[in-house]
């Protein structure tokens, strides 16, 4: 299975030559569930290390309600990709199911669980350093502390990656040239990329 | 001012000795003469080797009644006719003056003070030395010499440090001098003078007045050390007094005295809570110094990431007397995880209510774990930028693989295709550097 890192195109011709299965990229969007879930934790955990005690026990409740959504979010989020990318290939006349769709562009969620275990350390280092009592510092401590740029640029290059990964899954699922499928997976894509920097103010700050 | 007064009455009795004299016929025929009393006077009432002093000497006319005498028929005057008075000085002293000459006639119960400036010599020996005062009478008087008894005593006023310690806290103490005057005459206008550096002494000088013979007094000074670097350093005092008119100097006295770097205000019982970034210190406050501690007030020092937090961003104590404590709180808001310590200015007035401050710094806990994550997060932007740039290459020699590959499987395809490829790859490389 890791050869859809090293070969994509190789891994998806041959895939394509296969019966439709669920099975990998099921395991592997839970897996992405977990880290995230597990991520939330974390990082809900350090801001109780942050907060008064009264308000530790309501970021407890947090922590819980921030693993589930993690989870859901994650499965939210495969459907988004996959629909986005299946109704802009159509554009192109891409030919495929969106049952196939989803299953190749599962694999390209592979990059997104080293960059979610990444994150979450960044993340946690960044918030750490974080007093939540006072919100109105917390935008400027996050803003000023490099770590949370480190983690946004860190974030893009492993999106840049499963992008890679999903060009040539669009390529094998849904029959495009690979400067159509650059095309769809390119425009949302760089649209998420834009929305991060401009998130994370990486390049005005 | 006390100068012993040294008298010696003594009558010259002309008259009776007359019987000796080489007019002794005449006192037989019945001649009357004045009878002069001398006594004197010595300022300083002792010497030192050195000293430059004034011996006073007194006549007086001893003879009551008119000044003319009507004796056997025979008027007699009982005026005394002083020719001359003059002091002769040996070898521990040197008589400045001259002397007196016609001093002139004194009537009956009349006095005349003569003085003569003497100075022993530097090497006047201790004891008991006589100047020779002779005086020269007229007309009927006779002459007279007298022995003037003089002391000359070498011994120095000496200064005892009865309660200075050897070791001192950054603190505000009292040290008290004596100086025991060992002459045996008064000496007058003693002033002591400390010195030390890095201490202030407060009075800088200290005037005790006039000690009488085999007397002692005290001086008390404060001594501020509160600033003093902890080191090794010397403290001394001098003494100052006048003997007579002669201004003297005592041997400096020298102690080695070892400051120490702890103010005298100590925090015990310290218990550092947080609520959010709000730190509140409670604990106590101990006077461990020597002397009370007026209007103690302490307060968070503020800075750009410790901002003292109300009702309790000062407290106040009063006064803190030495041996005792006082409870406190404070709060304040930290603005970073940088900051291990919080640091607490104590103001308050020394006994002579002079405004002190010091600086403390409370540790706020994880001292140990911020300490070290302090120093790492100096260099873990370096790491973090460095981990980030691994990760760039690793992923672009990845995804470069990947294309590389396809073009290695695809080698067969059309020219057109291989060129829609390439500028695919191009596209794609291009957009990984600029992040």
């Amino acid at each position: 299975m890791l050869e859809v890192l090293t070969d994509p195109n190789g891994f998806f011709k041959r895939k394509s030559n296969e019966e439709t299965e669920f099975k990998t990229p099921l395991a592997i969007i839970l897996i992405m569930a977990i880290v995230g879930a597990i991520t939330a934790v974390v990082v809900v955990q350090q801001m109780m290390g942050a907060l008064p005690e009264e308000a530790a026990t309501f970021a407890g409740i947090g922590a819980v309600v921030g693993a589930i959504f993690a989870v859901i979010g994650t499965f939210i989020m495969w459907g988004v990709y996959g629909a986005i990318f299946y109704v802009i290939s159509m554009l192109f006349k891409g030919e495929g199911s969106f049952k196939r769709v989803m299953e190749f562009i599962s694999y390209g969620f592979i990059p997104s669980i080293i960059s979610s275990i990444v994150s979450a350390i960044y993340t946690s280092r960044a918030y750490s350093n974080i007093d939540f009592s006072n919100p109105e510092l917390i935008q400027d401590a996050l803003l000023s502390d490099p770590t949370l740029r480190i983690a946004g640029i860190v974030g893009i290059l492993f999106m840049l990656w499963s992008a890679n990964i999903w060009i040539f899954a669009l390529v094998h699922s849904r029959g495009l040239s690979v400067k159509n499928a650059a095309i769809t997976v390119g425009v949302p894509v760089l649209l998420y990329i834009i929305y991060t920097i401009y998130q994370l103010k990486i390049l005005g700050a | 001012m006390k100068v012993k007064y040294i008298a010696r009455t003594f009558v010259a009795a002309f008259l009776v000795m007359a019987v000796l004299s080489p007019f002794a016929l005449a006192a037989t025929t019945g001649e009357v003469r004045p009878t002069v009393s001398l006594s004197y006077d010595i300022e300083p009432g002792v010497f030192m080797p050195g000293d430059a002093g004034t011996i006073t000497v007194t006549l007086q006319n001893m003879a009551t009644g008119g000044v003319y005498v009507t004796e056997d028929d025979e008027t007699l005057s009982m005026n005394a006719y002083i020719a001359s008075a003059t002091l002769g000085g040996n070898s521990n002293f040197e008589v400045l003056d001259s002397g007196h000459t016609n001093v002139g006639l004194l009537g009956p119960q009349d006095t005349i003070r003569l003085s003569f400036n003497v100075k022993a010599k530097e090497k006047a020996a201790t004891g008991t030395h006589f100047l020779n005062l002779q005086l020269v009478g007229g007309s009927n008087m006779y002459d007279l010499n007298y022995r003037i008894p003089v002391k000359v005593d070498d011994r120095d006023l000496q200064i005892i440090l009865s309660d200075v310690p050897s070791t001192m806290m950054n603190e505000i103490s009292t040290i008290s001098v004596e100086v025991v005057n060992r002459r045996p005459n008064t000496v007058t206008s003693v002033i002591v003078s400390p010195e030390g550096e890095g201490m202030v002494f407060t009075p800088s000088e200290y005037f005790i007045g006039s000690i009488p013979a085999g007397n002692k007094s005290t001086a008390t000074f404060t001594l501020n050390t509160m600033y003093s670097s902890p080191e090794k350093r010397d403290m001394s005092f001098n003494v100052s007094y006048f003997n007579g008119d002669n201004l003297r100097q005592t041997g400096k006295v020298t102690r080695q005295v070892e400051v120490i770097g702890q103010h005298s205000l100590i925090f015990t019982s310290l218990d550092v809570s947080k609520a959010g970034n709000r730190y509140t210190v409670a604990g106590d406050l101990n006077n461990f110094g020597t002397t009370d501690a007026k209007n103690v007030i302490i307060s968070i020092a503020g800075s750009d990431k410790v901002i003292p937090a109300q009702p309790y961003a000062r407290y106040y104590i009063g006064t803190l007397e030495t041996d005792d404590f006082s409870s406190f709180e404070l709060s304040a808001q930290v603005l970073s995880s940088d900051i291990t310590e919080i640091p607490i200015t104590i103001e308050f007035r020394d006994p002579n209510s002079a405004y002190m401050s010091i600086r403390e710094n409370i540790s706020i806990g994880n001292s140990i774990n911020s300490a070290s994550l302090s120093e790492e997060e100096k260099s873990s932007p370096t790491i973090l930028w460095a981990v980030a740039g691994i990760v760039a290459i690793g992923i672009a020699a990845l995804i470069y693989n990947s294309w590389k590959k396809r073009r290695e499987d695809e080698g067969s395809l059309r020219p057109e295709e291989k060129e829609e490829e390439e500028e695919e790859e191009e596209e794609d490389e291009d957009g990984i550097p600029d992040y």
